[in-house]
């Protein structure tokens, strides 16, 4: 094992054998999966199928029942700090009184020592903005701007605390579809120095942009995107078939019916 | 109006009160503001209420069994923390329904306090001061205690400010990004139950909650900042308790009732502001 990791840059995930139960009812089973830096991850899967589930052992918040989940070439709790997770909706309250800046500032929050941001934080904070296309934003009322532009703020907010890895939980459930393309593209984009997963419904728009597709529905398997055979079927099917290629061998063509199905032998 | 300024200058119980005011309203604004916005206004009030068990206890110990040194205050600052810091663990992250928790801590308090002072012997008129405000009595001790309180609450705001205002706007992504979440809401909590027992010595555990929520979501409806909200509902609060005070004296009003009322006409105003620059 260590060798191998040793032979390849370590994974940005790296989850072995992990079984997951609420009481007594298993939601993951057996689930092993590897995640190198710098992809782009969209996770499906049916609802409670254990998306969030997945997500949350990711962050450490919740604790295999067997099996280990490492992050960042550290267990969660030790590498927390540089997982940005953002919400599918941080619950607000339209009068609660923050600025753009101030919100992405938070990514910083247990990086100052008192009471108030330093230059550096600032910096980092603007360069964040950037990053996601909301420069000149920082002035603005986080109340005022729209759901997709708050998921903007969200995501520069992890950017700014200096987050490796994005975990996006349905990065765009409450964004119209035009923002939401922005959106992917933003993610693609922001691969070029950070990895990215995301969980989403959208499959075809999904398999547009991701790397691999993750499936999740009690147990999970990664499958890289064949983006030639993708664009291949979008025409020929007009959009509603995309390849997911399981294995050299194994070609599954509805991809809806692949997280149905146990992965037999694929992946 | 005007025979509070005359005698203002002759009587010093008048300048103390001027003085409970503002330091009453500077503790209010500051811990209101974080109140309000994270929605707890009914942590404040049971806080509040339950006050009046820690006051009869004390009261009680001291007259009954000798405690001297136990000061209705102390019995007030001991209460109200203890009470806000087990709402804090008791509601934390839904595991109990919060206004259940805070309704039963709320009348509990109350009726405990009204047991205590039933069970304690001799008239309790400074008991009833409590209840409903005293501000024209407030000594120069209390002054002093309650500008102490003010300098621990702006030192508290003063560090944690940054994750106080992360906490608020999401709990679990504070944590996330690595701020000890447990350890802010204890501090929280603390300086919450401190402020609403200074504010109770001027305005009485009636009507304490009024002048810790009023003057911060006035504040809150013209300004879009947290640290603006603070300041504006300290101004605001020592303007309306100033104004209140002076109204209140000439014709002989209730001061506390005076300065509630004005407070909700400073709201509603605020409110009327808001709507007519188009914020929502």
């Amino acid at each position: 094992m260590s060798g191998e990791r040793m032979a390849t840059a370590e994974p940005a995930i790296e989850v072995s054998d992990v079984c997951f139960a609420y009481g007594g009812q298993e939601v993951l089973h057996n689930v092993s999966f590897r995640v190198g830096r710098k992809s782009l991850v969209a996770v499906v899967g049916p609802n409670g199928g254990g998306k969030t589930t997945l997500l949350k052992l990711l962050l450490g918040e919740l604790e295999p029942r067997f099996g280990t989940v490492r992050v960042l070439g550290g267990t969660p709790s030790e590498t927390r700090v540089r997982i940005g997770y953002v919400p599918q909706a941080v619950p607000f309250d339209p009068r609660f009184p923050v600025s753009v800046s101030e919100a992405v500032l938070m990514g910083r929050v247990a990086k100052s020592r008192f009471g108030h941001y330093g230059p550096t934080d600032h910096a980092a904070a603007a360069d964040a903005l950037e990053r996601v296309g909301l420069a000149g934003f920082g002035r603005r009322s986080f109340a005022e701007i729209s759901g997709g532009e708050r998921q903007r703020v969200l995501i520069a907010q992890a950017l700014a605390g200096g987050s490796e890895l994005l975990l996006l939980d349905e990065p765009v459930a409450n964004v119209d579809p035009e923002h939401a393309s922005h959106l992917y593209e933003l993610f693609k984009a922001l691969t070029s120095e950070v990895t990215v997963m995301m969980v989403s419904h959208n499959l075809s728009v999904v398999t547009g942009h991701a790397t691999h597709v993750l499936c999740v529905n009690r147990t999970a398997g990664l499958h890289v995107i064949g983006e030639v055979a993708s664009e291949t079927f979008t025409e020929a099917f007009g959009g509603v078939l995309t390849a997911i290629r399981h294995d050299a061998d194994c070609h599954v063509l509805d991809p809806s019916t692949a997280m149905h199905v146990p992965h037999h032998g694929c992946g | 109006m005007l025979t509070f300024f005359k005698d203002l200058w002759s009587y010093p119980f008048l300048v103390n009160a001027v003085l409970a005011a503002v330091l009453a309203s500077i503790a209010a604004g500051l811990t209101g503001s974080l109140v309000v916005v994270r929605r707890s206004t009914y942590l404040a009030g049971a806080v509040s209420h339950s006050i009046l068990a820690g006051l009869g206890l004390a009261r009680l110990l001291q007259r009954r069994f000798g405690f001297d040194g136990l000061t209705p205050m102390m019995g007030a600052v001991l209460v109200a923390v203890g009470v806000a810091l087990l709402a804090a663990r008791l509601t934390a992250r839904g595991k109990h329904r919060a206004d259940t928790v805070l309704s039963a801590i709320w009348t509990g308090g109350m009726a405990l306090g009204v047991s205590f002072v039933a069970a304690t012997p001799g008239y309790q008129d400074d008991l009833m001061s409590y209840l409903f405000g005293s501000i024209l009595l407030v000594s120069g001790p209390d002054l002093a205690w309650m500008a102490a309180m003010d300098v621990l609450i702006l030192g508290v705001m003063a560090v944690c400010y940054n994750r106080f205002l992360a906490i608020a706007f999401n709990e679990e992504l504070a944590r996330l990004r690595g701020v000890n979440t447990a350890v802010y809401e204890v501090v929280y909590h603390v300086v919450t139950a401190l402020t609403v027992v200074l504010l109770v010595r001027v305005a009485g555990i009636v009507l304490a909650i009024a002048l810790l929520t009023l003057p911060a979501a006035a504040a809150g409806l013209l300004t879009r900042r947290l640290d603006r909200m603070m300041a504006a509902a300290v101004a605001i609060g020592v303007g309306v308790s100033l104004l209140g005070l002076a109204v209140s004296y000439g014709p002989g009003w209730p001061p506390g009732a005076t300065i509630v009322e004005i407070a909700v006409l400073v709201y509603l105003a605020a409110a009327y502001l808001a709507k007519k620059r188009g914020g929502n």
